[in-house]
């Protein structure tokens, strides 16, 4: 049995590492994002998702965070909506991503793919995906793209989410086929569930999206370790 | 769809694409619709025409020719099913969102400005051309308050009292709206960023300043009260910076402004020009503030430029700025001059100051930068109300 529970281990180990998945607390190489940064080159970057990146701080953080570090060469845009999913993505990606020509685009969708009530299949929500990728890419093929995989849900939000780790496996997927950096929160979440509701809770106050306290001392320095931007200078 | 394209520049695949979408779009789903309609005995079809379905425009033959197609179709499809009990609406707005525009159009650009586009196809362009003393920002106005529901059947003399109705409105508007300081307080006709968001177009603010801007929340609490007031239609960039001035901001305007493809943007310089190290002159610092405006409005002619005068300052930060109100009365007299909104927030944050000093310390702690409170409870609703922004709705 050990042995065999090893050999998952190793397998999925080997798997996490294969593509771009950055679990937090990897010690990572900037991504391009930040290497240009580092070369003083501005940089913009538009999030666009669900509620989880719209109705959250984690974005305006993480931009301060940016801006602490590589000051003056970040401007970011929130183009997230709650309520929206992957289709949604699709239909209004020119107005609110490609025409503000960023430079880094951040993707957040399999959440409410995974709504019972969007029905979004999971080929769909692959689909979708890879559109967004490819127009993104086709726009300006500089421009990095990064697939965020969040947080587990739970009370009410839990069960029109059934298959919600089937559809986080998605942008793992796409993100490992096309070398692109997946930034995986789900582990680290799903290790503050396992400490208990309670925990949880203090992070994700509705059990569905971080609140300040969950933005701040779990998400925006798991981006920041997974994107490989410097630590602060001691000042 | 729409098309922006002059004839000689207009392929054919181009022109078959607006029509397979603008008009066997409708066709196909009321055909589909329909008969359900008529089994009932009731029903109504709503589509979505255009101004230029009623008569042309230059650089849109494609897409008038299509919205045209539609006025004779479902004027035909209202006579056959009219006495079924079924109705046909066409509504003609004069101004909308100039997104959805042909892939591989001649005039397709998705990364750069789009003024062009809007001026040329919507109303509020024409009318610039036939009344070009109207300031832009009261045609479009004027387009927009005509670009409710328009039903069918009004005929000629209807559409030239509604043109009569528009002229009325643009030398209204221009009266009205001579003076642009917008001091907090006075009820405000929706400027034409808040009036695009009302006609559900899609808008990016983009705040431009110093720490003010930056260092502050108050453009992140603008962003999402706009949010909840016009969902799916407003998105922003902070693109301020701590300890910067006019002349960086003429500097560095092209990466962070205008790469932005901003519809709005807000200029707040006036604070660090005062301060007396920076070495800003009042003419400079005049000079700058027109810069920026002129690049602005060159860019993207359709891109409201709204001016911000803030708050005063106490403390160590008051004598490094000896002439602070000399450098605010700048933003002021060129918004005057140059029709634009100026939000001038300083006579409620003097009040505040006046009337208490506490309450100016818990408002801008440091008693340079608005904190949270002094954002949330004087610079939001102030910003909101001189934008003419709708209240909340009551749920």
């Amino acid at each position: 049995m050990e042995i065999a529970l090893l050999a998952v281990l190793c397998a999925s180990g080997a798997l996490a590492a294969r593509g771009g998945a950055a679990q937090p607390a990897q010690a990572r190489t900037p991504c391009r994002t930040i290497q240009r940064m580092e070369a003083r080159e501005h940089q913009h970057l538009v999030m666009y998702g669900t509620s989880i990146t719209w109705a959250t701080t984690w974005v305006d953080q993480l931009t301060r965070e940016l801006y602490r570090r590589y000051r003056g060469y970040v401007t970011s845009t929130n183009a997230a909506m709650s309520g929206t999913n992957s289709h949604w993505g699709v239909r209004h990606l020119d107005e609110r991503v490609l025409a503000r020509n960023p430079d880094c685009v951040f993707l957040e969708f399999a959440i409410n793919d995974a709504c019972g009530p969007h029905e979004g299949s999971l080929e769909e929500s692959r689909k979708n995906l890879e559109d967004m990728i490819d127009r993104v890419q086709a726009f300006n093929s500089e421009c990095e793209v990064i697939l965020l995989v969040t947080n587990p849900v739970q009370g009410k939000a839990a069960p029109v989410r059934p298959t919600l780790e089937a559809y986080y496996d998605i942008p793992r997927a796409v993100g490992r086929e096309r070398g692109l950096l997946v930034i995986d929160l789900f582990p680290r979440w799903a290790a503050v569930l396992r400490e208990g509701l309670d925990k949880f809770k203090h992070y994700v106050p509705d059990l569905v999206h971080p609140g300040p306290v969950g933005c701040r001392e779990l998400i925006t320095p798991a981006i920041l370790e997974a994107m490989g931007a410097k630590p602060l200078d001691p000042d | 769809m729409g098309q922006r394209d002059r004839v000689e520049e207009t392929r054919i695949e181009g022109v078959r694409r607006i029509f397979d979408v603008n008009v066997f779009g409708p066709v196909a789903l009321t055909q589909a619709v329909l008969p359900g309609m008529l089994a009932r005995g009731a029903g109504r079809v709503a589509v979505v025409s255009s101004v230029l379905g009623k008569f042309g425009a230059p650089g849109r033959p494609a897409y008038a020719a299509s919205k045209h197609a539609l006025h004779g179709y479902f004027d035909s499809v209202r006579a056959e099913v009219h006495d079924c009990g079924v109705r046909v609406t066409l509504v003609c707005p004069g101004y909308g969102p100039a997104r959805l525009r042909a892939p591989g159009s001649a005039g397709h650009r998705p990364r750069t400005g789009r003024g062009d586009d809007r001026r040329m196809g919507d109303l509020g362009g024409i009318l610039k051309r036939f009344a070009p003393t109207v300031p832009a920002r009261f045609c479009a106005a004027a387009t927009w308050t005509s670009g409710a529901a328009a039903p069918i059947g009004q005929g000629r003399r209807a559409m030239r009292m509604k043109t009569a109705l528009l002229a009325v409105l643009c030398a209204v508007g221009a009266l009205a709206g001579r003076a642009g300081a917008a001091e907090p307080g006075q009820a405000r006709t929706p400027c034409r960023t808040i009036q695009r968001m009302e006609a559900h177009e899609h808008q990016h603010l983009v705040m431009y300043g110093t720490s003010i801007t930056w260092a502050t929340t108050w453009v992140d609490q603008l962003t999402r009260q706009l949010y909840r007031r016009y969902p799916g239609y407003v998105t922003s960039t902070n693109a301020g910076m701590n300890s910067k001035n006019s002349r960086w901001g003429v500097r560095h305007l092209e990466e962070r402004v205008l790469a932005r493809n901003p519809d709005c943007v807000f200029l707040e310089f006036a604070i660090n020009d005062a301060y007396a190290p920076y070495e800003v002159s009042l003419e400079e610092s005049r000079k700058n503030l027109e810069d920026l405006i002129d690049r602005v409005q060159a860019f993207d002619p359709d891109c409201e430029v709204i001016l911000l005068v803030t708050n005063p300052v106490q403390g160590k930060a008051a004598p490094v700025r000896p002439d602070l109100e000399a450098y605010y009365d700048i933003p002021r007299a060129v918004g005057r001059e140059c029709g634009l909104l100026v939000i001038d927030l300083f006579p409620r944050w003097a009040q505040v100051l006046r009337e208490d000093p506490d309450k100016f310390k818990r408002y801008a702690p440091d008693l340079l930068h608005p904190g949270p409170v002094g954002c949330r409870e004087l610079i939001t609703p102030a910003i909101l109300e001189a934008m003419g922004a709708k209240p909340l709705d009551p749920d």
